[in-house]
């Protein structure tokens, strides 16, 4: 035949029974045959190679017999349907692992035992009779490792998390974490550093009168006018449900009190639309200013806490400091 | 491609149902015996329905506002060069996962594993049993992919994301339910837009040769 006429007459591959043989052995995929018997009558090269149990040694003989892992009951009701409905049937890797118990091709970079599977098991048609059933096996232990991997990188992300999801500042974790460094730096360089702790007055009859998403409305409303009006590298975080931090680096009690005044009068001042409503808030500050006797960071946040108590005591809408509560030797960690 | 293009006439729908009737009576002959229980189909109900109004259209078959159960499937095939491609999904309502384990002739616990896997097995051999049938009576060869779960307990607006690229979808819907026990689910086989046109030319065709 000349290259030309080659040309004209693109010709189809004619399968012979040897090729389709060595194609089906070659096949990257495990493939099998069963009778109505569960007898298998074809065994690919994949299957021999992963199970070690050879073509001869295994056709002619009961599938179960060799593999009594398989759930015997379960698995022939799955045979029965594609014989009866002559239709497809499926057992994905997600629901169970495997079918037939596999090592697998990543012994070194695996992290599981066994292969992951996606099986489909086929219906052999011959006319309008269908005698055998195929099963064909993908090795899907690549995607069950990326998942794996997927869900612990998930998790770690959401333990590292840094904002808090409502109002987008630092959330208690981080915040901490990083008040904590700066209290390690004032403390080595002999720095002032302040700590202002906050929250809305009366924050509970608002979630009572005006439901959930109101509360929700006027929490963000505070935390971004005080985001708004405090420097650069002061630092704010939500502490607890109404409750917020700001923590202010090289900042004295002079400059603490300030900007403590500033916020409860922007704060006083302010009004946050909720839907048809518009709803006005004070705020309650409690001031702690860094000394020698603090060995901790967290014992600022408790100084913080107890003058914050005081303006709850004074009628709200108040700044105290710690110095009233030396004064007033109040208990601390009181409730507000 | 307008409303008016999708609709179909009369004649095309009353052959489309009787099709659909034939294939359900098959399909449900069929599950009989492979669960050893008679399994009830109600008459399938069909229509078109715009991507807009789909949610309201299930939440209208599925008759009650409760939390689902869903497993999806999708089916392919060609006619005449078209891709005649679609997705059944079946819902389950309150499901007892022991009924379930028993037709299906589950041995192991019921865990959360096997409980997904129910589902899935469940609608396999449901969608298969009934697209195989309504292929067979349209004379079209049908491919499936492997079901997988669209949730669990999540409500019927969440089922379908009606965003994705297409205005009208043929919505047929059949209920089954198994003689003295309380499982019953629904299968909602959808069709889009460029389906919908080459299966109508498929049933004209039919309808000629009568």
């Amino acid at each position: 035949m000349s290259e030309e006429s080659a040309k004209d007459q693109p010709k189809t591959l004619e399968v012979t029974n040897e090729y389709a043989q060595e194609l089906l052995q070659r096949l990257d995929l495990g493939m099998l045959v069963i009778d109505k018997d569960y007898n298998v009558q074809f065994w690919n090269r994949f299957m021999v190679l992963y199970s070690g149990i050879a073509s001869e040694e295994i056709c002619g003989k009961k599938l179960f017999d060799f593999f009594p892992e398989i759930p015997e009951k379960w698995f022939r009701k799955k045979i029965e349907s594609v014989f009866l409905l002559k239709t497809n049937s499926f057992i994905t890797w997600e629901q169970r692992q495997y079918l037939f118990k596999f090592r697998h091709s990543r012994p070194i970079t695996g992290g599981t035992e066994f292969m992951a599977q996606n099986i489909t098991i086929f219906p052999i048609k011959q006319g309008k009779k269908v005698d055998q059933v195929a099963i064909s096996i993908f090795d899907v232990t690549d995607v069950f490792i990326y998942r794996t991997q997927l869900e612990e990188a998930n998790i770690k992300l959401e333990n590292l998390s840094q904002t808090d999801r409502l109002t987008g500042v630092y959330n208690r974790g981080h915040f901490e974490e990083l008040l904590k460094n700066e209290y390690n730096r004032s403390q080595r360089h002999h720095q002032p550093l302040s700590l202002l702790m906050l929250d809305i007055d009366h924050f509970k009859r608002i979630n009572d009168t005006k439901g959930h998403l109101a509360g929700d409305a006027v929490i963000k409303g505070l935390a971004q006018a005080v985001s708004t009006n405090i420097r650069g590298h002061d630092v704010i975080g939500r502490y607890g449900g109404e409750e917020f931090c700001v923590f202010l680096p090289s900042t004295g009690y002079e400059g603490a009190m300030g900007c403590a005044e500033k916020i409860r009068h922007i704060v006083e001042a302010m009004i946050v639309p909720f839907e048809e409503d518009e709803i006005r808030i004070t705020t309650s500050v409690g001031v702690a200013v860094l000394n020698e006797n603090m060995y901790s960071y967290e014992k600022l946040l408790q100084a913080a806490d107890s003058a914050l108590y005081i303006s709850k005591n004074k009628g709200r809408n108040a700044v105290s400091d710690m110095f009233e509560v030396q004064a007033q030797d109040l208990p601390k960690n009181s409730e507000h | 491609m307008n409303v008016s293009d999708l609709a179909l006439s009369e004649d095309q729908r009353d052959c489309l149902q009787e099709l659909v009737n034939v294939a359900m009576g098959q399909a449900g002959d069929s599950l009989a015996r492979l669960l050893e229980v008679f399994v009830n189909l109600s008459v399938p109900r069909i229509q078109v329905v715009s991507n807009d109004e789909l949610p309201k259209a299930l939440a209208g078959l599925l008759g009650h506002k409760n939390l689902v159960s869903a497993v999806r499937q999708g089916f392919h095939s060609q006619l005449e060069h078209i891709d005649v491609r679609g997705e059944a999904i079946v819902v389950f309502g309150d499901t007892s996962f022991k009924e379930l384990a028993e037709l299906l002739s589950y041995e192991d616990a019921i865990d959360a594993n096997a409980e997904k896997e129910l589902l899935l097995d469940v609608t396999n051999v449901i969608s298969a049993a009934c697209l195989t049938g309504i292929g067979e009576q349209l004379e079209i060869d049908m491919g499936f992919s492997a079901p997988s779960l669209l949730g669990q307990q999540i409500p019927i607006e969440r089922l379908v994301d009606s965003k994705h690229g297409w205005q009208q979808a043929l919505l047929v819907e059949i209920n089954y339910s198994v003689d003295n026990r309380a499982f019953m689910c629904h299968l909602m086989m959808m069709m889009p837009d460029i389906a919908i046109q080459a299966l109508k030319t498929r049933i004209d065709e039919i309808l000629e040769d009568f």
